[in-house]
């Protein structure tokens, strides 16, 4: 089932161009949208907004630079450490999307809701995956399978 | 079960607006055609009045009231570095024109009880002794401590018994207890390690200092993922609670659960809890459209299995998931119609889990309970109107959210909203 499914996405990716616009919003609404809410707003107290820059509470990290959200985006808020208190939930790693699946999110939450920063490529992912086993500090960042 | 499955049916049916044939509780259901009071943001039922007691107090949880009228409000977060709010009411009219702030606490449980003012925070319960004055003297006195800080249901709330037992909720840190948290398709952990400091009412004495939640503490109820609202029932003699049902089936098993379940599913539960009592969290949870207690997809559950474990109780009755219920209260007063006395007002903050599909909840809700603290009909709809937008898609555009809720000594409800700069409601009746 998953499998096909990462088939099928990869199908769409293949087949035209615009898939990859397509396949942004589709991985929002499969794996971010509950917690952050189709208006990438968030739930007070529980999980933050996604944009504008200004609405957050500092620095965004969505729309800043693309390495960090990467990492963020592979190892989710636990393995990174957050603040006491800021946020109630953990987001988990997504570490098993793909890396075109990823991009395509990262891109896709860098410019809507507000935010106006630039893509993410899959390359950009594969470095970041490249990143975290060389450091050693995490040894569970395998090649992303899909969803 | 069945007329909990027909109670849960017609809920889920009737999102929004009060449930239809119950006589008993009818004068205590809002009018749908009615609108919501644009002065004071939320609508009751006819012959009730709803009057702002404070407004812009920070972040309220949890409320209590005092004997002469006073209120105490918890704050999840310090305002001027104090996290509780007292106020008084000095001429009668219904607002408060008193308010200080004292206390280097911050959290949700607070609570009146034999002369002190008791305050759940989220590693530690403590307690003023209330003098004439608003606010108390001195230090406070640590009662139950030793809790695991946690991030996730983190609110330490409070009930007594009249046998001289504090008893405080320990909600869990994970949605599910899975391997990975919140991860598509990671297993439940087996056995539960967080059921060992966490997931249950643990009970105290209410009077004694510096207590241990591992080395005084008794774990009276377990299984329980998050209770904010608990109370004691005095007509009953009994602990209810109303438990916070978990989280985002379809995100984490979609080949199971489609949106339009994982809004529904799993139902908020109402239960009436004895020492000993199990609810089954994380390995089950309450279908209420199916009136059927489920094994969970973590463990091994395909959202058509059973749970056969007869530890697990089922709910006196279940509430539309996702609802989020964040306070009971016990009506024992005598100013709100006959129908009243003895039964449960709950607040429901309201969800975030239902996206894609609009919220729910955002409400208080009245169930009727008999003498022997049974529903004695289906539950109403008592005030509504708090998100200010019908339907409400995001949570953080609702305008209020219910949180807090507390008698006082005239019979009067007060209700506290966590958004909306944190107001105060207080709800009378004059209908006879």
């Amino acid at each position: 089932m998953r499998a096909a499914s990462a088939g099928l996405a990869l199908a769409v990716w293949l087949a035209a161009p615009v898939g990859a616009q397509e396949l942004g919003p589709a991985v929002y609404a499969d794996h971010c949208l509950t917690c952050h809410q189709a208006d990438g707003g968030g739930v007070p107290f529980l999980q933050p907004p996604l944009g504008p820059p200004e609405a957050m509470d500092g620095p965004s990290l969505v729309v800043g630079p693309v390495a960090p959200l990467v990492e963020f985006l592979l190892l989710g808020s636990a393995a990174r450490g957050q603040a006491a208190g800021a946020w109630g939930n953990d987001m988990p790693g997504f570490e098993y999307l793909s890396d075109d699946e990823l991009a395509a999110v990262a891109t896709y939450i860098r410019s809507n809701f507000g935010n106006d920063a630039g893509p993410v490529a899959p390359a950009d992912v594969a470095d970041g995956r490249r990143h975290l086993r060389t450091a050693g500090d995490n040894d569970t960042v395998g090649a992303g399978t899909g969803r | 079960m069945m007329r909990i499955t027909l109670i849960a049916m017609a809920a889920a049916l009737s999102m929004s607006g009060p449930m239809s044939g119950t006589a008993l509780a009818a004068g205590l259901a809002v009018d749908p055609a009615q609108d919501a009071d644009p002065d004071t943001g939320i609508r009751v039922p006819a012959g009730f009045t709803a009057t702002v007691v404070a407004d812009d107090l920070g972040v309220s949880r949890h409320l209590a009231v005092r004997d002469n009228g006073d209120i105490y409000v918890a704050l999840r977060r310090q305002v001027d570095g104090a996290g509780i709010v007292a106020l008084r009411d000095t001429d009668g009219d219904g607002a408060a024109d008193v308010m200080e702030r004292f206390g280097d606490v911050s959290g949700t449980g607070i609570a009146i009880h034999d002369g002190y003012l008791y305050f759940g925070g989220d590693t530690q319960v403590v307690r003023w002794r209330l003098s004439d004055a608003l606010v108390p003297d001195g230090a406070p006195e640590p009662i139950a401590g030793g809790f695991v800080a946690q991030r996730a249901h983190a609110a330490k709330t409070l009930a007594f018994d009249g046998a001289g037992h504090l008893y405080v909720n320990v909600g869990v840190p994970s949605n599910a207890c899975q391997e990975k948290i919140r991860t598509r398709g990671s297993p439940g952990r087996q056995p539960c390690d967080e059921l060992e400091r966490h997931g249950g009412i643990w009970q105290f004495d209410a009077a004694r200092a510096g207590q241990d939640q591992v080395a005084d503490g008794r774990l009276y109820t377990t299984g329980i993922r998050h209770a904010v609202a608990i109370a004691w029932n005095p007509v009953a003699d009994s602990l209810y609670l109303a438990m916070h049902g978990r989280d985002q089936f379809s995100q984490l098993f979609p080949e199971m659960y489609d949106d339009r379940a994982n809004a529904e599913l799993p139902a908020e539960e109402f239960h009436r809890i004895g020492r000993g009592a199990n609810l089954g969290w994380p390995y089950t949870y309450y279908d209420h459209l199916r009136g059927q207690r489920m094994v969970a997809p973590e463990y091994g559950g395909d959202r058509q299995t059973p749970a056969d474990n007869p530890a697990y109780q089922d709910p006196l009755v279940a509430f539309p998931g996702h609802w989020a219920p964040n306070a009971l209260m016990f009506y024992t007063g005598d100013m709100f119609p006959e129908a009243a006395r003895g039964g449960a007002f709950i607040a429901f903050h309201g969800s975030w889990n239902r996206a894609p599909l609009p919220q729910g909840g955002y409400n208080v809700v009245f169930q009727p309970l008999d003498a022997r603290g049974d529903p004695s009909g289906d539950w109403v709809v008592f005030a509504d109107g708090f998100a200010g937008a019908d339907p409400l898609n995001s949570p953080r555009d609702a305008q209020y959210r219910p949180t807090g809720l507390a008698q006082g000594p005239d019979g009067a409800l007060y209700v506290s909203s966590t958004v909306g700069g944190g107001r105060i409601w207080r709800i009378t009746y004059e209908g006879r």
